[in-house]
């Protein structure tokens, strides 16, 4: 490769402009948090009965918008599960007044609190304040036009990708506005009420859309031309890495580090050599993946470690597909199995957040077993989120090396490994680092700064931006690929026993390191307050 | 082997014809499929449970990554 062609690679290669178009969006949203802009990037919203509901953003009158003066009227300890219930109330979602005071079970409410919350927001002069806000809560705003504008700019930048890449910019926009309109249907479908208490997030639902058509009546090229799958998974995968944030770990703890650290590459790499050497699987990056996905967190690492492995799409399909069936298997039956046990919460809370896939699930199941394990359930699984940056690194270098490496030719100088690098690993790490090490500290610092770049840069606006651009991934590679090629992927049925061997390796040396951890074995017993 | 990237053929309207009614087929499955699913069908007994709880809390299940799970982040 020529010094010159080296050069033009960096606006003619997709794996370039995954790293600028998603460095772009990160300045964005940087710029506009520092300059005190309140943007918020559309997303779709709950709904139960209405599909258009979905597109209305929820203001309806949260539990944080309570005026917090009101507890200094309430006897001492019920303003104290004022407070709390406030701050829970929040972050367990959009709850109107009305059913967060009839919502009292599972935060200990009791009888007299709710008496005595209802007391005080029925007098006048705070009614005024909670009427003020539900009549805020009664004009729902659209979303339509935040929605399309946020899906043009993308298709915009994308264009301009597409276009210096050398590709056919008017196909790919014909074909950008049906992956968008199949991708926000997915959304829409993912977020009705009972399908997100069952777990079937957007990419089951993004997939399954873009199989049915490929596998009907066939993708026509133009279609095609606007699936754009690696760039749209390369790009959502560095605005990931401004999700990972090493200043979390400082406040996770060491008993949830030592479950999920030790536990995950240890389940990885045993997987890997199973899949590799006993079942003789041909591609390792089929196995690499499906380990990724049952040691780590399910869908967002096998789509890391699948875009750093250069892994095929079917078998991105077959590991997703695979971890969709069994998060919702082992969400359902775990929670009953350490309640019929009798399995100390703390314990049940560390196992389940180190071996259920996915980090929604784990929540779910987690809050069945109660306060306190849901919250242990959550670190683990915070904590094995945040080692997908470092596998996805570790995978990417091992395949550049190692595993794609002719044997018998010479060992590969630095230039040449740095040349078949893939170039998004470069700005997802890149966009972790300068978003742990620089913003947050530019944002104050510690747990302040922490809190600042979560809630106004990746909440506001990166993490919805990631959703999308995974969702058009899936309904990309559902575009791209069909039955036939998925059902060759099977072979014999051996990444299905991968998985299975390897979650049941994963379920028992992460139950053997809860104990240790969270039983009292080796550690003083912990008392959540 | 059938590809995923089919040309039309002109003489090939009967085929065309039963893949659209394919199409349409799946797309009524899937439609059936999310009613089922909307219903809020809860297995009885311990299997259930889950389902049950998350349909009274509200409790989303589906997110793929720590921050787009509400109790996890921070109050914006």
């Amino acid at each position: 490769m020529s010094t010159a062609e080296r050069w033009s690679s960096l606006w003619k290669k997709e794996d370039w402009w995954a790293v600028w178009l998603g460095f772009g969006i990160l300045a964005f949203a940087v710029a506009a948090a520092a300059l005190g802009y309140s943007i918020k990037a559309p997303e779709i919203e709950r709904w139960a009965d209405n599909p258009l509901d979905a597109f209305f953003s929820d203001v309806t009158v949260r539990v944080s918008d309570w005026p917090s003066a009101l507890a200094s009227e309430l006897p001492p300890e019920t303003a104290d599960r004022f407070k709390y219930t406030r701050k829970v109330g929040y972050q367990q979602g959009r709850r109107t007044l009305s059913e967060t005071i009839g919502w009292k079970s599972r935060y200990q409410m009791d009888d007299a609190d709710r008496e005595a919350l209802l007391a005080l927001v029925t007098e006048p002069a705070h009614r005024e304040a909670i009427t003020s806000l539900y009549e805020q809560s009664q004009s729902p705003r659209a979303n339509f036009v935040a929605l399309a504008i946020l899906l043009v700019a993308l298709g915009a930048a994308f264009a301009v990708a597409v276009y210096m890449i050398g590709e056919n910019v008017k196909q790919f926009t014909a074909g950008f506005v049906v992956v968008s309109l199949l991708a926000i249907l997915a959304y829409v479908v993912s977020t009705q009420a009972a399908v997100s208490a069952y777990g079937l997030p957007y990419a089951m639902w993004a997939l399954l859309l873009g199989l049915l058509i490929s596998n009907t009546t066939g993708t026509p090229s133009w279609l095609l031309a606007g699936s754009k799958t690696e760039l749209y998974i390369k790009t959502g995968l560095v605005l990931l890495g401004a999700e990972i944030l090493f200043g979390k770990i400082v406040v996770l703890g060491a008993r949830g580090l030592m479950v999920a650290w030790l536990v995950t590459p240890t389940v990885l790499i045993f997987m890997y050599f199973f899949g590799t050497r006993t079942l003789k699987i041909s591609s390792k990056a089929l196995v690499v993946v499906v380990a990724a996905a049952t040691s780590v967190c399910g869908v967002s690492a096998a789509i890391a470690t699948a875009a750093a492995s250069r892994a095929k799409k079917e078998e991105l399909t077959l590991a997703v597909g695979m971890t969709l069936i069994f998060t919702v298997l082992m969400m359902v039956a775990m929670p009953p199995l350490i309640k019929a046990v009798g399995m100390n919460e703390l314990v049940g809370g560390a196992w389940m957040g180190g071996t259920i896939d996915a980090t929604g699930a784990v929540v779910a199941a987690g809050a069945l077993l109660g306060d306190n394990a849901e919250v242990v359930a959550a670190v683990v699984k915070m904590i094995q989120n945040i080692l997908i940056g470092v596998v996805a690194f570790f995978v990417a270098i091992a395949w550049v090396t190692k595993i794609e490496r002719d044997p018998n030719a010479p060992r590969p100088s630095a230039m040449e490994i740095w040349y078949r690098f893939p170039k998004f690993i470069v700005g997802f790490v890149v966009a972790s680092l300068v978003f742990s090490f620089i913003l947050i500290p530019a944002f104050g610092g510690g747990q302040e700064g922490l809190n600042a770049v979560e809630s106004d840069v990746v909440g506001a606006v990166t993490k919805t931006c990631r959703g999308w651009l995974f969702c058009l991934a899936f309904v990309a590679i559902g575009l791209e690929s069909n039955f036939r090629q998925l059902a060759a992927q099977l072979a014999g049925g051996k990444p299905i026993m991968l998985y299975i061997v390897g979650q049941s390796f994963n379920l028992i040396l992460t139950l053997i390191l809860a104990y240790i951890a969270f039983g009292g074995w080796l550690f003083n017993p912990v008392i959540l307050e | 082997m059938r590809s995923v990237n089919r040309q039309s053929d002109p003489s090939d309207h009967p085929r065309r014809f039963a893949d659209w009614a394919k199409l349409i087929g799946g797309a009524l499955l899937l439609s059936l499929v999310l009613i089922l699913l909307m219903q809020g069908y809860a297995p009885p007994g311990p299997a259930g449970d889950v389902f049950r709880n998350n349909l009274r809390n509200r409790i989303d299940a589906t997110p793929l990554f720590y921050t787009e799970v509400e109790s996890l982040m921070p109050e914006e």
